[in-house]
């Protein structure tokens, strides 16, 4: 629109706004002004104009050009799929998000990837928001985007996590690294490291100043992948870094390279602490924590200042602090004890804090038997988590520590281990499942779910992590007469996640 | 079973995304405690909050439902959940009886169809009784309504004078019960459908200076129908329709049956769109393509208070109908006769320029369209900063469209060109449906 149209009508019509007055228009605009109100005229003028912009459609020059469209998507399941609705239904709830609709997505992608399929595309915004909100889902999610999805996230800030870069033929793919996205980078360099340990620390060392302390930590904690000697020169420096997580994750790398000067170090200073005493029973152990603190402690990650918000004593801390860095097998060794004994014999010593909690944060998933132990002794630092510590633990032999009905578990306070032991995409033995399932479906009959608020959130998680095998064995559930809206509300999500994964395991 | 019924059709019923997601939710055997169908209708009982069950039901001939439950939504949660176990092929769907509820619901539907007959019949029949006494109280009527709108109209047309004599950079907070007390005073004065125009003038008030040259075109266009009021006495028949269509002015739909233009074809369901007017009133656009013919056709339908649709109009459905056509110089909206299910035909793909055209051509006709059908051949969907735009070869189409619905298009879409069907009024686009060049259909609403 014109100014001598804007102008007036913003200021205030107070004369004769001077209109266009040439050809049929104007000649119009003047016949039905003349001689009226000055703003009537104005109103009857503006009439004419909209009437006539209207039958000449305008449209703006495309001045930007237009996105370049998204590769074909051959692998995306077809609508008439049999499992299309169950994923529509699986993706469908993109409000909730709490665990059990995590682990839904999660195995809806892992089941996709599996038949090589990607998700379908009237499904990708809701899932790419699912993404966003939930980083867990991410690995499962992002193999099944597909060409159009990694196209589609592009254009969303808030998917930038899925957007991808070109990726460049098999074998060179420094692409990724270069311009990839820090999840993407990750991947790619633990993938490297795999078969070609060398290249990727020369590599690393290359990056390391560019990197802020997060990225490093990660690309750090990536180098346990074929842990190898040659690593000291890269990590021995990083015991200074100005990240302390980056600086503990190195000393504990360093520290199972027995070469290294940082492992020597630490054995010397840990061995003379622990040495042989011979009592009335016959010979054992004594363990006693540093007397005064070394000044060679601040290049080890070891600080000598205990933290105000520590309960334990000043000597316990700095025990603490070498037992969490030397790895386990150097007590298993040095003393001829197994792991049983170990931790038995530290809970009759005067420093069983300081043992047990450096342990704890040692052991790793190469070590089930020291897990075994920890989980038996059920001691103070073992106990409140001992659900990561399962979760270190093979499935099969993580379930040998819990009894098969939701009933026991729940008694036992065992239900938050059970499900906290599994990732997303984990599922539960087909033996375990299939004694632990029929227990599910009964608990819905009690009265026990009127109040317990937690443990309907463990049956849904429950649902969602049994073995897909007795999903079938399912019968609809039999609900107290006088539930409230609540309950059904809970109980219907239960027969969701059931129907859903049962769909998803069926044959494609 | 009567009907083969997919989850993606049930869900094109849902009247919004929530009521969609809801449904999911009671899609489940425990939430029934009855379930029935014969080769007529669908029931079923589903336990709500309350102690007696909800009696939900849906007529399979026009998918029309009902249920006892307080939702004004239509169809409710319960309607579209028994719809969806219907179309899982629930094995409990086993009873054929119907029960006395249901047959009591489907014996009014029937009555009331029949009642309404009866009733044009008795009218008609009153008309032929004594034609001139039903013409002379139905002009005293007229005459009186006239009255009271040109006396409103009138106000307004001062009223519209008045804000361009103060100036529109003067809008302040304080203006704003001003403009609505305005539309409310059209209601009064038997224009209603002015009340929206006004404040949909408002809205482009409050989002600031960019868009008062749009405001300056949407009052200038009421001035227009203030005028046409005052020379209705020379307006064509269409034009002086045309008119009373702006208004508001009812239509009798019995008249528009009996007189209305008819047009008989194969119609193709284009797309639809269903808006909240208000707490209480839903508006239907279902938009037909003649496949013979190649017209338009609208059909516009307002429920209220959760009273639901006559019928279920699926995208891409065809129904062989008469269409007849409400009077005016560009005849859209129509009523279907008797509309019967008929076999899918390939939609005609109509030249960019041509579809321009059109739409110019329609708003040429009547300025006072509120929206005009356009048929993009190849548009490609694009994003610019937090805006939507429809790109064609002729250039870029401002649009009126969510966010949650852009990128379900986007995702559809992948950036190819596109066939795009919706509403153009004048200024923005809203897409409804579009179809990728394998034929696969998208639809704005069903991506719940």
């Amino acid at each position: 629109m014109r100014e001598c149209w804007l102008k007036p009508a913003l200021l205030g019509v107070e004369s004769a706004a001077a209109l266009p007055s040439d050809g049929e228009f104007g000649a119009l605009l003047t016949r039905i002004t003349d001689g009226v109100d000055p703003a009537l005229g104005f109103s009857r003028a503006a009439g004419v104009l909209a009437a006539c912009s209207l039958a000449a459609t305008q449209l703006e020059p495309g001045a930007e050009a237009a996105p370049v469209p998204a590769a074909d998507d051959p692998d995306a399941l077809a609508p008439t799929h049999p499992w299309a609705d169950a994923l529509s239904f699986a993706f469908a709830s993109s409000g909730i998000h709490q665990a059990h609709d995590v682990r839904v997505k999660f195995e809806a992608c892992v089941q996709l990837r599996r038949i090589g399929a990607t998700l379908p595309h009237a499904l990708l915004p809701r899932a790419l928001d699912a993404g966003q909100r939930n980083a867990a889902l991410r690995t499962a999610l992002l193999p099944v985007l597909g060409s159009r999805g990694q196209w589609l996230a592009q254009f969303n800030p808030d998917w930038k996590y899925a957007s991808s870069v070109e990726r460049p033929a098999d074998g060179d793919a420094s692409g990724v690294w270069l311009e990839g996205q820090h999840v993407e980078r990750l991947a790619w360099f633990r993938q490297l490291r795999a078969t070609d340990a060398t290249e990727a620390r020369s590599l690393l060392q290359r990056s390391l100043g560019e990197l802020p302390a997060k990225e490093r930590l990660d690309f750090v904690e990536a180098l346990d992948i074929g842990l190898h000697a040659d690593d000291a020169a890269l990590l021995d420096p990083l015991l200074k870094d100005r990240s302390k997580d980056v600086r503990h994750t190195a000393a504990r790398l360093l520290a199972r390279l027995p070469e290294s000067r940082h492992a020597q170090q630490l054995t010397g200073w840990i061995a003379s602490l622990v040495t042989p005493k011979k009592g009335l029973l016959g010979k054992g152990w004594q363990i006693d924590a540093p007397a005064s603190a070394d000044p060679a402690w601040s290049g080890a990650c070891i600080e000598t200042t205990r933290p105000q918000y520590e309960s334990i004593g000043e000597r316990a801390w700095w025990l603490y602090q070498l037992v969490r860095q030397v790895p386990l097998d150097w007590w298993t060794s040095h003393t001829g004890m197994d792991p049983k004994a170990l931790i038995a014999w530290a809970g009759k010593t005067d420093w069983t804090n300081a043992l047990h909690r450096g342990w704890r944060e040692r052991v790793g998933p190469a070590e089930p038997e020291w897990i075994e132990a920890m989980l038996k002794l059920r001691g103070r630092e073992f106990r409140v988590d001992s659900a990561q510590l399962l979760a270190m633990l093979p499935v099969g032999q993580r379930e040998a520590h819990w009894p098969g009905t939701i009933a026991t578990l729940h008694k036992a306070g065992l239900v938050a281990d059970v499900t906290g032991a599994h990732a997303p995409g984990e599922t539960l033995s087909p033996t375990y499942s299939a004694a632990l399932f029929p227990s599910l479906l009964d608990v819905f009959a009690s009265d026990q779910l009127r109040h317990d608020w937690g443990l309907r959130q463990h049956l849904l998680e429950l649902a969602a992590i049994v073995h897909p095998d007795v999903l079938r064995t399912a019968r609809p559930l039999v609900r107290p007469a006088d539930e409230t809206p609540a309950m059904a509300e809970h109980a219907a999500e239960f027969e969701r996640i059931v129907r859903i994964r049962a769909a998803l395991h069926s044959q494609p | 079973m009567g009907i083969a019924l997919t989850r993606e059709q049930v869900l094109a019923l849902a009247p919004d995304d929530s009521s969609a997601k809801a449904a999911n939710g009671l899609v489940s055997d425990s939430k029934w405690v009855t379930l029935g169908a014969n080769d007529d209708a669908v029931w079923g009982e589903c336990q709500g909050s309350g102690s007696k069950p909800y009696q939900a039901q849906v007529d399979l001939s026009a998918l029309v439902s009902r249920c006892s439950c307080p939702s004004r939504k239509f169809p409710c949660k319960h309607g579209l959940a028994l719809l969806l176990l219907y179309a899982q092929g629930n094995p409990r769907f086993s009873d054929t009886n119907r029960p006395a509820w249901v047959d009591e619901w489907l014996a009014s539907r029937r009555d009331r169809a029949e009642k309404k007959e009866k009733a044009a019949e008795t009218a008609a029949a009153k008309v032929e009784a004594d034609p001139a006494a039903a013409a002379a109280a139905s002009a005293k009527r007229e005459n009186a309504r006239w009255k009271r709108i040109e006396t409103g109209t009138a106000e307004l047309q001062r009223w519209i004078a008045d804000q361009f004599r103060r100036g529109l950079a003067r809008f302040g907070p304080e203006q704003r019960q001003d403009w609505l007390s305005m539309a409310a005073r059209m209601i009064d004065a038997q224009a209603p459908a002015l009340a929206p125009r006004i404040e949909a003038a408002l809205a482009l008030m409050t989002a600031g200076a960019p868009r008062h040259a749009d405001v300056i075109e949407r009052l200038g266009l009421l001035q227009l129908i203030v005028e046409g009021v005052g020379r209705r006495g020379q307006l064509s028949p269409a034009r002086l329709a045309d008119l009373r269509a702006t208004l508001g002015w009812p239509v009798d739909k019995e008249d528009v049956v009996a007189t209305g233009e008819a047009v008989a074809d194969v119609w193709r369901v284009l797309g639809q769109v269903t808006v909240e007017r208000d707490a209480k009133l839903s508006e239907r656009r279902v938009w037909l393509l003649g496949i013979r013919t190649g017209r338009h056709g609208l059909l516009q339908e307002y429920a209220y208070a959760g009273r639901g649709w006559e019928q279920a109009w699926r995208n891409g459905d065809h129904h062989a109908a008469t269409l007849r056509f409400h009077p005016g110089s560009v005849p859209l909206r129509a009523i279907a006769i008797d509309p019967v299910e008929a076999p899918v035909a390939p939609l005609a793909t109509g030249a960019l320029d041509a579809a321009i055209e059109s739409v110019s051509v329609a708003f040429a006709g009547n300025p006072w369209l509120a929206q005009v059908p356009l048929m993009l051949p190849s548009a490609v969907l694009s994003r610019s900063g937090s805006s939507w735009r429809v790109q064609t070869a002729s250039g870029t189409f401002a649009m009126d469209i969510g966010d949650d619905v852009a990128w379900s298009l986007m995702a559809f879409s992948g950036g190819h060109p596109v066939r795009m069907f919706g509403e153009w009024d004048g200024h923005v686009l809203q897409v409804l449906s579009a179809w990728d060049e394998r034929g696969s259909a998208w639809a704005a609403g069903s991506h719940a």
